[in-house]
């Protein structure tokens, strides 16, 4: 119980997310959740998007899983590359405060 | 107590929360506008009789797959049709009338396209014939009586005249010659009776998608037969142009009643295809109608190409027509899908540019062994994006009257 805490506290907490390493693992947590749905076939289901049935089970899960999938894509395709450039700037950023202070 | 010692090297946490923040706000400004270069297909040469091959061939290889195994094709129909009827016929046209063109384009190669032609003819008819028109509508085709008597449904007779004239304007097959005869003989006699040259589609509903469709199938078989329906397109389009035209934005209505009365204003779902259909009919007035429908209803947002279904003028709730529309953005999938037929036919290349940009995007394709499928879609999607990638060879031909 407190493992998972802790895990979460280091996901979620401002100013743990709010470093380079953060948003990566944020990041990379999208990339994951993407990867997984993918692997799971999920994206055949996105025919919802059309009005059509889905090819197996019942119409309010195809739904569901549909809906999964497509915010998972968007997760990876829009906001990963967002996190992973942010977390470039900021890392710059905190370099050069550091070759400043250096100074 | 004091507060935690901070220097400019290591920033307090308040501080690191906002430099993450204008991190953040960068990089949105930075990929929103170009995540579309991710997605955007080469420059495309819309030529008239270029195909788009990217596009067209692997979607075509899984058409050709899909009707050489029947279990896999039926159980697709069964998907479409658990939706809408409709879907399942128009698969089949757009399909048709997309090997036509390929046909045309590829005489070395046309006996593969041809027997697909063939074959989803004689299985359409049939089905036409054993289960009436009806099997191809929706059911509320049942629920009301049409006012011209005996029922018939131009949807489906001016799609089948289509498909057959296609297929004769390929190479003539003297077993189409007499059923497409009478199929054109009862459009004309039908749309003719109408008070606005218009026939009914479903009970009391004239679809102005499927009038046009209709004009060309006359058309092709003018060109095959030597007749000449001349002055019934003179007609339909003065009648078209004074009765059948939204005032605010000069775009064709999409339905209405048997008498004329507007039960729907200008849609995209609609108003592409007319365009392309009514380009046979009369050039002019139908890219008036494509560059109309594209300032009304195109949109782009971060090089991505989309189009509404309603022009800002006019509303309806979304329908089956429309398919789901996408709030603030408007995005209408059925207009959308279309809008490919509209950018192709007038060769709108960075139109048709963006649209593929979305599709590619949005619609999440699956390529397996050279064929192509989108997972958003379904098979008369594709079929819709298959013709729109290959048109242009038989309009052509109908244009110069060069039929065999």
């Amino acid at each position: 119980m407190s493992a998972r805490r802790s895990l979460l506290r280091r996901l979620l907490v401002p100013g743990r997310m709010a470093s380079p390493g953060g948003l990566l693992r944020i990041a990379a947590a999208f990339a994951l959740v993407y990867l997984v749905v993918h692997l799971l076939g999920w994206r055949q289901y996105t025919g919802f998007l059309s009005g059509t049935a889905p090819p197996v089970g019942s119409m309010e899960s195809g739904m569901a899983r549909g809906l999964v999938y497509v915010a998972a894509y968007l997760g990876f395709v829009l906001l990963v590359p967002i996190l992973v450039l942010a977390a470039a700037i900021m890392a710059l950023v905190l370099r050069a405060l550091r070759l400043l202070a250096d100074r | 107590m004091n507060a935690p010692e901070t220097t400019v090297a290591e920033p307090s946490r308040i501080r690191r929360v906002l430099l993450a923040v204008v991190a953040l706000a960068i990089a949105t400004l930075v990929w929103l506008p170009t995540v579309h270069l991710c997605f955007r297909p080469a420059p495309i040469p819309l030529a008239e009789t270029a195909p788009v091959a990217a596009l067209a061939d692997p979607l075509a290889a899984r058409h050709l797959e899909l009707w050489s195994r029947s279990e896999t094709r039926q159980a697709q129909i069964e998907r479409m049709r658990a939706s809408n009827a409709e879907w399942d016929f128009m698969a089949r046209s757009f399909l048709a009338w997309a090997m036509a063109n390929m046909a045309l384009r590829d005489p070395d190669s046309q006996c593969p396209y041809l027997e697909l032609i063939d074959r989803i003819l004689d299985e359409t008819v049939k089905l036409e014939q054993e289960r009436g028109f009806h099997h191809f509508l929706m059911p509320y085709s049942r629920q009301g009586a049409y006012r011209q008597q005996p029922a018939r449904s131009l949807f489906v007779d001016s799609e089948i005249a289509l498909m057959m004239g296609l297929r004769r304007l390929v190479e003539e097959k003297e077993a189409y010659r007499e059923p497409l005869r009478r199929r054109i003989d009862l459009l004309v006699q039908r749309m003719q009776s109408g008070p606005v040259l218009c026939a009914e589609s479903y009970p009391d509903e004239c679809w102005t998608f499927d009038q046009t469709v209709a004009l060309a199938a006359i058309r092709v078989a003018d060109r095959l037969d030597g007749t000449d329906h001349g002055e019934f397109f003179r007609r339909w389009l003065a009648t078209a142009r004074e009765k059948l035209t939204h005032s605010e934005t000069g775009l064709l209505v999409s339905s209405l009643t048997h008498d004329g009365h507007p039960l729907d204003g200008p849609e995209g779902s609609t108003l592409w295809m007319a365009s392309h259909m009514l380009q046979v009919i009369d050039p002019e007035f139908a890219r008036t109608q494509y560059e109309a429908a594209r300032r009304e209803l195109r949109r782009e947002v971060c090089g991505f190409g989309f189009a509404r279904e309603w022009p800002a003028s006019w509303r309806s709730p979304a329908d089956i027509d429309s398919g789901p529309v996408i709030p603030l953005l408007d995005v209408s999938a059925g207009s959308s899908g279309l809008a490919f037929v509209g950018a192709r036919t007038f060769d709108d290349a960075d139109y048709f540019r963006t649209l593929w940009t979305t599709l590619n995007f949005s619609a999440f394709p699956v390529r397996e062994q050279g064929r192509l499928r989108y997972c958003a879609s379904n098979e008369v999607g594709d079929a819709v994006l298959l013709y729109a990638a290959v048109l242009g060879p038989a309009w052509k031909k109908v244009r110069e009257g060069t039929s065999r």
